[in-house]
């Protein structure tokens, strides 16, 4: 009841704090706006020069040091109506409500010439309902790095970064570098970066060459991996190809497209790689010989017109990895258990085969809202969740969200396992 | 192979409990696509064949100028009027149809409407009764609008209020009216909420139809079943002819055709006596650019070509610029090509009065036929579409062409209602991806435990290995058996789900919203198709067989020893 | 149902908006000389098309105020800079928030939207839409007022031109008319400076002669010897209270480095 208060609370003075720039607004807008007697004519900024504009020699960038601190707040609300399970030996308790809340805060610094740093703190709590005590304050430094460039022609980025390495939006078989991995109900959630230098040289427009040096994990020289992208844009296709090296692992290779054809944005990548492909028998994991591996990602998209341009957006992604697993007991705790010690657990990520459907309505049922459901699927197993909710944003910068949460399947599948049935979810946002 | 399915038939029915559970779920999951599919496609038929005869009639004929399929013209109504009267005795009366969309602007609120004409039949009055103001308000002031109870309310306006419009006319440019509100009435159906009646001559002022112009015909029948039939037959007299424009050249005769699509440098030599060069032609459809063509024997220095325009009977210019001139005898000596484009430019905004039958002009005059292959005719006629989604499909070809040439298209109601189209798709739409998305997610549970219960019987394929049943064979007890368990479980889902049809239609509905829209006769409107139904049962029966296909092999490939020991 | 033809600019996306009106405004008008006698309503319109004449590359801030009854205040600024020979351009947004450092990236039929918080480039390889909005290249095309439109004459057959001060401004006030299709407005009245022949204000006006919006050339800045407007407002009279208010700063003609069209770059600005 404490925390409810405290939610409320909080709400309404960031609300109080976030509304006042309106009034201001209006101010500006009803200010006489045609005043003739004032001088029509700027003193002319005369640029006689003809310079080409050059990256580092444009007008328009602030050319002076600058600090810029921004971040975002998220407040939870989730209430959780579940069934029983015994996975991971305890059992969920019955309908309970949690809130709580966390926040991303970024520093970034701006220098001469594009030099750049950038930082992401992230404050959260712990939340374990099981441990009432457990309510301690993380802190975590997401991200942080320096981006430097060589005359604009090829550019580096030093330090933890998080790196969109492909374009699938929920899976992303040819992410070679990081290890954070999207949250289906939280999928615009700042995610954890990894250790390594990134090297990109453009080719004019429409090529793109990149280097990470991966030093994630690293204590020896050896353990550094080598991941490169090779990217090009032709007719009316881009692709890329892309290889991860690591001395004395198996390297992988992949492939990526995008293309729009018969009224459809088509996506796919494909990593390739040796590997070992397992399966449970009699409880423990058992892998068959050497071979080789795919995983592959294929998206289909469509936007539609409904009164406005590209108000319906519907998203359908497929995935597919030889190396998952084909049958799962999820409720074996025992198993579960080493499965994660075998560095094998990635979540949504487990079986062979998901699938996941995204619909979204912007500006429905009125301008600030939008209107959502998001499908996720594990087709092996049969189990999945669908989320619908709706989004409504109050100002720019203060956004809520609220959805609904049914996790559906057999009793020890993927999504149904953890004892969980119907979530009830809404977040508050504000960004500054 | 017969014993095959003798063993996968006996397994088939020994497996009571599990088949019941397995196959009662394939039935459901069919009958709600069936369902759904029915309910969807009801909608439509409802949409298409019962609301859309008040907005295009049973058949409607349109020109279409310059890619603006929203706003069809014709420029000489008269004639094409009679043209479509002669061709079939199945045509009871033929309708103007004035529409536009608009931004109606009430009482400090703005919203967007379709604006179309009414023609004051009783059949209208009686569906849309007034539920405030009266008809008699409608018929006795200048500038009057119906529109829904919702409307209003959305516009806050009430009986005798006046809205502001704006719209885009005819030629492109914006427009605005005023017009006074003089019928309110209930929300019939979902398209009352978005249309707005008002008078077919003060909207023809609105939209800038002059007043030998009009929009769309619609037609309504007879019999409407032959809907189809007459429109063919339209169709055919609609086929278009060359013709020319009587004009003055300075002070001689001359005939100004459109000249169409260049096709061979040999061609233009030789009916015309014109080097390519001489002329630009546009790379991407061959086509002349603004130059015109005429025999060098055409003595006159005037630039100014003059004829008579139909609307007010006064001249018009058409000034020619860098004429190139032909050497040629053959040529006919009075005839000016005039690139189609800006041939159709020039007439069509100022319909000329004089015309002439080229085919017969030809004849008469011994003229090389050859050459009037090269002139393009008073308009292209559209091919007759089969559907809505190739009725769509043809229009929107035509926005992209943008051409200058009229084009002219019938249809009936069995393929119109470009308006509604796209709302009927977009319900489709959804109505689809719920359905398919609940489908996929009943199909994968069933399938899954499909694969367990394979899994759960190797004992017994390794008894039927050792008893020396090659893989192949065992392959196909398995396959075999689960189709006949899907073959069987979606017929009954069939059946079960034209019983839920035949009861929900059963159920009355008295209700005066918007859900109105999906009753018939009061009731719940379903209209299952035969390719429905074989859609749904290839859907599951393939989905069956993909899922199935990969455990029954593996299970096959097991040595009975392997097998028996699992 | 089709709104494309009717809805007004205001509804846009933010970077239609931004593309379009970069489209409309980045202009150049001729050198100014003084002008002494009264000319004719030709030479008007004529100095009012070559002002509108698209420069090759163009680099500038555009900041956008939209005042609408139903959707309230939307403020929008952008980065731009466009090549138009080569047909690219890059954007990238400066604000809202919501929008900061968002981008995009137009090389011939490839687009690129990069989110910033996402840190993605999405790929779209469709020439008809940027960014998923209403317009498309032929909204580009200027209108050409000395073609389209002619003005009123007198019993003499002289133009009818009045001499009018707007504010304390000398000014000249003429009343054209358009009679070809696709002219949006039919009927316009215009206000010039007397000196130069600069507009300074411009009803647009139906078929019927009503007022549908007035555009309002706030504020002109001199480059190379041409004058930019660089402050520009259009009311809607027809649904009072929409304005949109837009402002160009930092602008430039000068040619744009290739090194500037990049993927890198994008992502250095963004952030």
């Amino acid at each position: 009841m404490k925390s409810l208060k405290k939610f409320f609370t909080l709400s309404l003075l960031v609300a109080t704090l976030t509304l006042s720039p309106i009034f201001s607004y209006e101010n500006i807008v009803n200010e006489p706006f045609f005043d003739f007697k004032g001088s029509l004519f700027e003193n002319d900024s005369i640029d006689t020069t003809i310079d080409v504009i050059k990256p580092s020699k444009t007008s328009l960038i602030d050319k002076t040091n600058t600090v810029n601190f921004t971040g975002i707040i998220n407040m939870y609300g989730l209430y959780e109506i579940n069934k029983n399970s015994n996975l991971y030996e305890r059992t969920v308790s019955n309908n309970q409500l949690q809130l709580y809340s966390d926040a991303d805060f970024f520093l970034d610094l701006r220098f001469q010439k594009g030099i750049k740093g950038y930082i992401d703190i992230y404050l959260g709590q712990i939340n374990d309902p099981d441990i009432p005590t457990a309510q301690s304050l993380i802190v975590n430094i997401k991200e942080y790095f320096i981006d430097f460039n060589l005359d604009y022609t090829s550019y580096f980025r030093v330090g933890k970064q998080y790196l969109k390495w492909g374009q699938g939006y929920f899976w992303n078989p040819i992410d070679f570098v990081n290890v954070d991995k999207k949250d289906f109900l939280n999928l615009n959630q700042a995610l954890e970066g990894v250790y390594g230098l990134k090297v990109h040289i453009p080719n004019g427009t429409k090529r793109n060459l990149y280097f990470f040096l991966n030093s994630q994990e690293s204590d020896d020289i050896n353990d550094i991996s080598l991941v490169s992208k090779y990217e090009v844009a032709l007719k009316n296709i881009e692709v890329g190809v892309s290889s991860l090296l690591k001395y004395n692992q198996p390297s992988r290779f992949g492939l990526e497209a995008s293309t729009y054809i018969f009224g459809f944005d088509l996506l796919t990548e494909l990593s390739i790689f040796n590997g070992k492909e397992p399966y449970i028998s009699e409880s423990t994991i058992q892998y068959k010989p050497e071979s080789r591996q795919y995983q592959w990602m294929g998206q289909l998209s469509k936007t539609i017109n409904w009164e406005r341009a590209n108000r319906v957006r519907l998203t359908y992604e497929h995935y597919y990895q030889t190396n998952g697993f084909e049958t799962l007991n999820w409720t074996d705790a025992s198993l579960m258990d080493t499965i994660i010690k075998a560095n094998l657990y990635v979540p949504n990520q487990l079986a062979k085969h998901y699938h996941s459907a995204f619909i979204t309505l912007s500006e429905f049922p009125n301008h600030s809202s939008t209107t959502f459901t998001n499908v996720l699927q594990n087709i092996t197993d049969g189990s999945g969740l669908i989320n619908i909710g709706w989004s409504y944003t109050l100002i720019n910068e203060l956004v809520f969200n609220t959805s609904l949460i049914h996790y559906f399947g057999d009793s020890n599948s993927e999504y149904k396992g953890t004892g969980k049935s119907l979530d009830i979810r809404s977040q508050m946002s504000l960004k500054f | 192979m017969f014993t095959i399915l003798k063993i996968s038939f006996r397994n088939f029915l020994r497996q009571k409990r599990r088949n019941l559970m397995i196959g009662g779920s394939i039935s459901f999951g069919i009958a709600i696509m069936m369902l759904a599919n029915a309910f969807s496609n009801g909608i439509s038929d409802n949409i298409l064949n019962k609301m859309v005869i008040y907005m295009t009639g049973h058949v409607k004929v349109q020109g279409i100028e310059n890619g603006r399929i929203i706003s069809p013209i014709f420029r000489d109504k008269d004639r094409i009027k009679s043209i479509i009267l002669e061709s079939d005795p199945n045509i009871q009366s033929i309708l103007e149809d004035i529409g536009s969309l608009v931004r109606v602007v009430g009482n400090g609120k703005g919203d967007y409407a379709w604006i179309t004409n009414t023609n004051l039949h009783p059949d209208f009055k009686q569906l849309y009764k007034p539920l405030k103001g009266s008809y008699d308000l409608f018929e006795s002031i200048k500038n009057p609008i119906m529109l829904s109870e919702k409307k209003a309310e959305t516009l806050n306006i009430s009986i005798g209020d006046s809205v502001n419009i704006r719209t885009t006319n005819v030629n492109g440019q914006t427009n605005t009216g005023t017009f006074i509100l003089s019928i309110i009435t209930k929300n019939k159906n979902m398209f009352m909420d978005y249309a707005i009646f008002s008078k077919t001559s003060t909207l023809k002022t609105l939209l800038g139809y002059k007043n030998q112009e009009s929009g769309a015909f619609k037609l309504l029948l007879k019999n409407p079943k032959k809907a189809k039939e007459t429109a063919d037959n339209i169709h055919k007299q609609l086929s278009p002819g060359k013709f020319g424009v009587q004009a003055k050249l300075g002070n001689k005769n001359v005939i100004v055709v459109p000249i169409g699509i260049i096709p061979t440098q040999n061609k233009l030599q030789e009916f015309l006596g014109i080097n390519r060069k001489d002329v630009t032609i546009t790379q991407k459809h061959n086509q002349l650019l603004n130059v015109p063509i005429m025999s060098n024997s055409l003595q006159t220095t005037s630039s100014h070509i003059t004829f008579k325009k139909i609307e007010s009977k006064t001249n018009t210019d058409l000034i020619l610029k860098n004429a190139v001139k032909s050497a040629y005898s053959n040529i006919p000596k009075n005839l000016i090509f005039v690139p189609s484009r800006l041939f159709f430019k020039t007439f069509q905004t100022n319909y000329p009065e004089n015309r002439i039958n080229l085919t017969k002009y030809f004849t008469a005059n011994n003229l090389n036929t050859n050459i009037l292959k090269l002139i393009d005719t008073e308009w292209t006629l559209t091919n007759r579409t089969e559907n809505t989604i190739s009725f769509n499909k043809k229009l929107k070809s035509l926005m992209k062409n943008k051409r200058a040439q009229p084009t002219l298209d019938v249809s009936s109601m069995y393929e119109t209602a470009k308006d509604v189209i796209q709302f009927e798709q977009m319900f489709n739409l959804v109505v689809l991806s719920v359905s398919i998305i609940l489908f996929f997610i009943i199909m994968i549970g069933v399938l899954n435990s499909l694969r367990m219960t394979i899994q759960e019987r190797y004992r017994e394929i390794g008894t039927l290995r050792a008893i020396g049943l090659k893989k192949i064979h065992l392959q196909w007890i398995f396959l075999l058996e689960m189709l006949i368990l899907a073959t069987v479980s979606s017929l009954i889902g069939i059946v079960i789900s034209f019983g839920v049809m035949k009861g929900l239609s059963l159920l009355k509905f008295t209700t005066d919203n918007a859900l109105n829209m999906i009753l018939v006769d009061n009731s719940i409107y379903f209209l299952p198709t035969l390719s429905h139904i074989i859609k749904n049962l290839l859907l599951v029966l393939g989905f069956t067989l993909i899922t199935v296909y990969f455990p029954c092999r593996n299970a096959a490939k097991l040595s009975p020893s392997e097998a028996l020991r699992r | 149902m089709n709104y494309k033809t009717t809805r007004s600019i205001q509804n846009n996306r933010t970077t239609a908006l931004t593309i379009f009106l970069m489209g409309l405004l980045i202009t150049s008008s001729l050198s100014a000389s003084s002008i002494k006698q009264k000319p004719s309503i030709t030479e008007i319109l004529k100095q009012i098309d070559t002002q509108q004449t698209i420069e090759k590359d163009v680099t500038a801030k555009v900041a956008i105020l939209q005042q609408d009854i139903e959707q309230g205040i939307k403020q929008m600024e952008s980065i731009y800079f466009a090549k138009n020979s080569t047909d690219k351009f890059l954007i990238v947004m400066t604000a809202p928030e919501s929008e900061k450092g968002n981008g995009y990236l137009k090389s011939d039929e490839h687009f690129w939207m990069y989110r910033r918080n996402t840190r993605t480039f999405q790929h779209i390889s469709r020439d008809e839409s940027i960014a998923g909005s209403d317009a498309n290249t032929s909204d580009f095309e200027t209108p050409k007022y000395e073609l389209q439109y002619k003005g009123k004459k007198d019993a003499n057959d002289n133009d009818i031109i009045q001499i009018i001060n707007l504010g304390n401004i000398p000014a000249y006030k003429i009343d054209v008319v358009s009679d070809l299709p696709n002219v949006a407005y039919p009927n316009l009245t215009i206000w010039v400076r007397q000196d130069n022949l600069l507009p300074l204000k411009i009803q647009n006006k139906s078929y019927s002669n009503s007022l549908i919006s007035t555009q309002y050339f706030l504020k002109y800045s001199k480059i190379n010897d041409k004058f930019i407007a660089i402050k520009q407002m259009v009311m809607d009279n027809f649904e009072k209270g929409n304005k949109t208010v837009w402002e160009i700063t930092d602008i430039t003609f000068r040619p744009i480095d290739d090194h500037i069209f990049t993927k890198a770059y994008l992502e250095n600005l963004s952030n």
